[in-house]
This record gives C-alpha cells, sequence and structure tokens, in this order.
C-alpha cells in the first residue's frame, strides 16, 4: 500500500513535469520564431530604407531586449506556479496517505480489540461489524470483520454446547433421582407398615408380594436409567454393520412375544425376503423392543400390533401399526423427549418411565436413522422408522 | 443455545380485495444454530410468509429480522441480495431447478454467483452423500422428483448457508419417497453442521425436528 502510494505520487509527478517542460518548450519555440521574424523585419527594413538604419537598427535591438525581458518573466512566473503546483500535489498526498494509514491503524486496532475480546471470552461483541459504511468501498476489510464475527459465533457455539453438556448431565442426575424417589418412597412404606403394625399372615404376604413388585420395578427402572445414561454420556458407541434387518426384526419380536401372549396381542410381521441395512444389531434390537413394547403396553387385549418392513430406495421403512390407544394432537411433539410420559397413559399404565422412546430415537438418528408417530384417522398409532440401507454409500 | 436469526414484532399485511389479510401479525421467535426447527402450521396461517420474512425474500411491514445479530431490513435490496446468496440456502417445493443446466452446474450455480471459488471436492462428497454423484451430467427433466428435490438440497448444502431455510420441501412428492428425502435433509444438515428451518404441514414430518414453532393467524401460538 505505502509502495503503491509512493509510485502513484512518483508517477503524477513525472507526468506534470513533462507537461510543464513541453508547455515551456513550446513557448521558447514561439518566442525563438519571433525573434527571428524581427531579425527578418529588421533587415528587410534595414535595405529598403539603408539612411535610417541607425534608428532602426535601435529600435529593433530595443524591442528584442524588452521581448527576451517578458520571456524571462514568463519562464520564471511560469516556473514558479509549476513549482508550487507540484509541492501542493505532494504534500496533498502525502496527507492522504497518512490518513489511509491511520485509517488502516485505526481498523487493525479495531482488530486488536475484537481479538482481545475474544481472549476475555467475550465472544459476542460485533462492534467491529457497525463499522461497514466506511469498509465497504473495501472488500478486505469487510471480509476481515466478516472473518472474526463468525469466528466470535463459533467459539460461542463451543461454550455453549459445553454448558448445555453440563446442564443436560445436571438434568439427567435430578431426572434419574426423581424417578427413582417414588418406587423408594413406596417400598419403605410398605416395609414400614410391615414392621411395626399387628399383621395377620396374609397381610403380610400381601405386603411382601407388593414389595416384591415394587423391588422388581426398580430393578426394571434401574436397567433403563442405565442404558440411558450410558447412552447419553457417549459411553457405548454404536457400531453400525451391514447386517440383515430380518434378524434384527425377529429378535426383538421374539423377546416381546411373551408380555403380547400374556395380553393376547398377535405380533405380525410382513417382509419378504432380508433387506441388508446399516445398523447395530444389539442396540437396533433394543430401540425395537422399546418400540415394540409400547405398542403393547398401550393395546388393549385381542389386539393386533403389525410390523411392516419395507425397502426404499436409500432406507429401510420399518412401520410398526397397533389399535391401541392412541396418541394425542398435543402430545405427538413431546413423545420422543426424555422421561416424557402422556397424560392419559400414564394413568392407565403405572410401569414405564418415559425413557423408552427417548431411547429408540437416541439410537436410531444415531445411526443415520429416523422415527416418528402417525396418528391413525381410527384408533392407533404407526410408528415409522427408518435406517439407511447397507448400499454403496 | 446459540441464536442465528432472530425475529422480532414482525408484521405483514396483505390486502385482498376488501379484506386485510393478516400473514404475519406481531410475531417473535428465534432460531437455533445447528438445529432442525420446523414451523408448523395450517395452509393461510402465514407460516410461508414467516419463511420468505425470514430469508430476506420479502419486506415486513414493521419488526426486525436479525440474521446473525443483524437486521436485514436495514439492508439496502443490492446488499440484501447478496446477503441472501451468501448466507441463506433455499429449498422449495417445486425444486426451481434451472432446466437448461446439469445437476453439477445446478448446484455450482450460486456460488458462482457469490463470486466464490467452487470446492470441487467438497461438492463430490455432497454428491455422493446425497446418492447422486452418477447423475451429475443429468439434466433436470430425467430425473424424478425425489432426485430434483435431492440436488436442491445438495445445491442448498454446497454454498455453506448460514441457515437453510425449506418451503415444504416434500410438499410434490409420494410418501415413500418424501420419507426417504426427509432423513436424507434431517442427516445432512446434521452432517454438515447446518442449521435448517423448515415449514410443513405435516405433523408427522415436524416429529423430526429438534424444535417444533406452531403458527396461527399469523402467529406464534406455541414452540415446542
Amino acid at each position: 500500500m505505502d509502495r503503491r502510494g509512493r509510485k502513484k505520487i512518483t508517477y503524477y509527478m513525472i507526468c506534470i513535469l513533462i507537461t510543464g517542460g513541453l508547455f515551456l518548450s513550446a513557448c521558447g519555440v514561439h518566442m525563438l520564431h519571433l525573434l527571428h521574424l524581427m531579425q527578418q523585419q529588421e533587415t528587410e527594413l534595414v535595405t529598403l530604407y539603408p539612411e535610417l538604419s541607425r534608428e532602426l537598427v535601435e529600435n529593433a535591438e530595443y524591442y528584442r531586449a524588452q521581448m527576451w525581458k517578458s520571456g524571462a518573466l514568463f519562464l520564471m512566473g511560469s516556473s514558479l506556479v509549476l513549482g508550487l503546483f507540484l509541492i501542493g500535489l505532494f504534500l496533498f498526498l502525502k496527507k492522504r496517505r497518512q490518513l489511509e494509514m491511520e485509517d488502516t491503524r485505526l481498523l487493525l486496532e479495531e482488530v486488536c480489540e475484537q481479538l482481545e475480546q475474544f481472549q476475555k471470552g467475550n465472544f459476542k461483541r460485533s462492534r467491529f461489524w457497525t463499522e461497514q459504511d466506511r469498509m465497504e468501498e473495501d472488500g478486505v476489510w469487510l471480509r476481515i470483520s466478516e472473518l472474526l464475527r463468525e469466528l466470535g459465533m463459533f467459539y460461542e457455539g463451543l461454550r455453549e454446547q459445553l454448558v448445555q453438556e453440563e446442564n443436560s448431565t445436571k438434568a439427567l442426575i435430578t431426572d434419574i433421582s426423581h424417578q427413582l424417589k417414588t418406587p423408594l418412597a413406596s417400598l419403605r412404606l410398605s416395609y414400614e407398615l410391615t414392621k411395626t403394625e399387628n399383621l395377620t399372615k396374609e397381610e403380610q404376604q400381601e405386603f411382601m408380594e407388593k414389595e416384591e413388585q415394587e423391588i422388581i420395578r426398580l430393578e426394571l427402572l434401574l436397567e433403563e436409567l442405565m442404558q440411558l445414561s450410558r447412552l447419553e454420556n457417549h459411553m457405548i458407541r454404536l457400531n453400525p454393520v451391514p447386517a440383515g434387518i430380518r434378524n434384527t426384526i425377529s429378535g426383538a419380536v421374539s423377546q416381546m412375544l411373551r408380555k403380547a401372549q400374556g395380553k393376547q396381542i398377535e405380533l405380525q410381521v410382513e417382509l419378504s425376503g432380508d433387506i441388508m441395512v446399516m445398523h447395530d444389531v444389539k442396540w437396533t434390537t433394543e430401540a425395537l423392543i422399546n418400540v415394540l413394547d409400547n405398542a403393547v403396553k398401550y393395546s388393549g387385549t385381542g389386539t393386533t400390533v403389525q410390523i411392516r418392513v419395507t425397502r426404499l430406495t436409500s432406507n429401510v421403512r420399518i412401520e410398526m401399526e397397533d389399535e391401541g390407544m392412541g396418541i394425542p394432537e398435543e402430545e405427538l411433539y413431546h413423545i420422543f423427549e426424555r422421561f416424557y410420559r402422556g397424560k392419559v397413559a400414564g394413568q392407565q399404565v403405572k410401569e414405564g418411565a418415559g425413557v423408552g422412546l427417548y431411547l429408540a430415537r437416541t439410537i436410531l438418528e444415531r445411526q443415520g436413522g429416523t422415527i416418528m408417530a402417525k396418528r391413525k384417522l381410527t384408533q392407533g398409532t404407526v410408528m415409522v422408522m427408518t435406517l439407511p440401507l447397507a448400499g454403496d454409500t | 443455545m446459540s441464536i442465528i436469526a432472530e425475529i422480532k414484532d414482525l408484521v405483514k399485511y396483505y390486502q385482498m380485495g376488501e379484506t386485510v389479510v393478516k400473514a404475519v401479525d406481531h410475531t417473535s421467535l428465534s432460531i437455533e444454530r445447528g438445529k432442525f426447527t420446523a414451523i408448523v402450521g395450517r395452509s393461510g396461517s402465514g407460516k410461508s410468509t414467516l419463511l420468505h420474512l425470514l430469508g430476506g425474500l420479502d419486506r415486513p411491514d414493521s419488526g426486525q429480522v436479525l440474521l446473525e445479530g443483524k437486521n436485514i431490513y436495514e439492508l439496502k435490496e443490492e446488499a440484501l441480495a447478496q446477503l441472501r446468496r451468501k448466507k441463506i440456502g433455499f429449498i422449495f417445493q417445486d425444486f426451481n431447478l434451472i432446466p437448461s443446466l446439469n445437476v453439477w452446474e445446478n448446484i455450482v450455480l450460486p456460488i458462482g454467483l457469490d463470486g466464490r471459488k467452487v470446492d470441487e471436492a467438497e461438492i463430490l462428497h455432497i454428491l455422493e452423500r446425497i446418492g447422486l454423484l452418477e447423475k451429475r451430467e443429468a439434466m433436470p427433466n430425467t430425473l424424478s422428483g425425489g432426485q430434483k428435490q435431492r440436488v436442491a438440497i445438495a445445491r442448498a448444502l454446497a454454498a455453506a448457508p448460514a441457515m437453510i431455510l425449506a418451503d415444504e420441501p416434500t410438499g410434490n412428492l409420494d410418501s415413500q419417497t418424501e420419507l426417504e428425502v426427509m432423513s436424507l435433509l434431517k442427516n445432512c444438515v446434521k452432517e454438515f453442521g447446518q442449521t435448517l428451518v423448515m415449514i410443513t404441514h405435516d405433523e408427522t414430518i415436524a416429529q423430526m425436528a429438534d424444535v417444533v414453532i406452531m403458527v396461527e393467524d399469523g402467529k406464534v401460538v406455541k414452540q415446542l
């Protein structure tokens, strides 16, 4: 920038000097020509009137001298003007360069200030951006300002992500303790009643049974929570490999068979051939069990749960359709949240902590899959899941 | 969470014959960076107008749209167009591909318009991801609806904008293709660290989103 500016000034100077020089030499040539004409006239007059030659020569001499004088004056004057002009221009350009440098310095200072703010951990500050008007003419500054802003936002995002992760861990701990509290309290109550009251043998037996149930519930809950927290804290790395989906689905169905039979719910599977799907078999089975468990849990006795598997272009679609109680519209966007339980669902079925669908979603999405709940026009729900095919991609 | 875009007390009314349609009626909302936000509402709820205003495609009657903290409607038309090209990717229901250009050219066009250099390796990566690597020389009229929308997704991703706006992206597709395109869109957006705002009237599709905003009569009624 500096070198370019100096070059420019030199270039201007040379141009002006050449122009001035040419102008002056043109004037000089013109004067010489006039002198030459005068000389000719003098010679002619002297030959015509030899008797007046002395006066004529004197006269011509006088005018010549005058001419030289005015020529010299003109030369001096114009040189002076040219010189002054050159000096003025030089000063002006220098001043402008100084101003430009001052501008650059100011902008650099702003960059420094912004970086200092970053260092202090203040990533949101972006006063720099407001200087846009001045920078609009200069693309580089605009880009630097934008890059700085983006950098700031990137770090801000990172920091917020950290804070969020910390908060979600805290929330998980709170949620888990909250989930454990209720069955534990009920167990304690039952235990204390058995201990203090005078009970008949039958009553004691009844309490014992209730306690056992609570213990089983606690164990199940603990199992669910353990899985959840392992998955949440990335202690489990899902390892999707190409594998047939038939095996995975039948694995999930066979684990649910007893529970379904207990409610006389028929599980129908529609799958022609096998489809190779990228998935972690163990955890995908877990996800399917969770979805299937919900279907069975919230369906009446004697109903049917259909499982349909369709091959799409780049995904496999797994649909689980039940004839159960369905999901109210206002709960549709909440069912995949951690520890969310539907209002009616919670009243009807005591068991469950609202972990299943959340777990299923987490597992499927970590493998590039999706899960959605479709409300049927009549009773029931269709859970639609996708997983990427094991193809060339 | 970090906010990438914000709408503040936005108003947009239309004159339709005698009646005034309040397409956006004193609405405020914010879009989180790196998240998939779905704006859900019935047709005529003003969700399209909201998206257009968010993307700088229209001008509001009053109110502000802040993109990365900057009020975009303070900008002059030319600067706004430039910002739109650079910062916002659009995916429309009817794909909006240019019929005389092939897949590759359609994808790199916005980058070229913006005067940026095309990172060929990156485009190839995107094409491979959306499964259209072999179709890169194909003309749009030889593609199916699902494939066309994949090209539009690739086009939006390739320009690496701050935010991708999708207006009923699967509105013209059958349910199977819809599922495919949506799962691709969702996964790509996550993979490339993009922010996606999508409007839809389909409550099933909207469940894929991280954040759901419900719109009714030009107002945000609920944010989940």
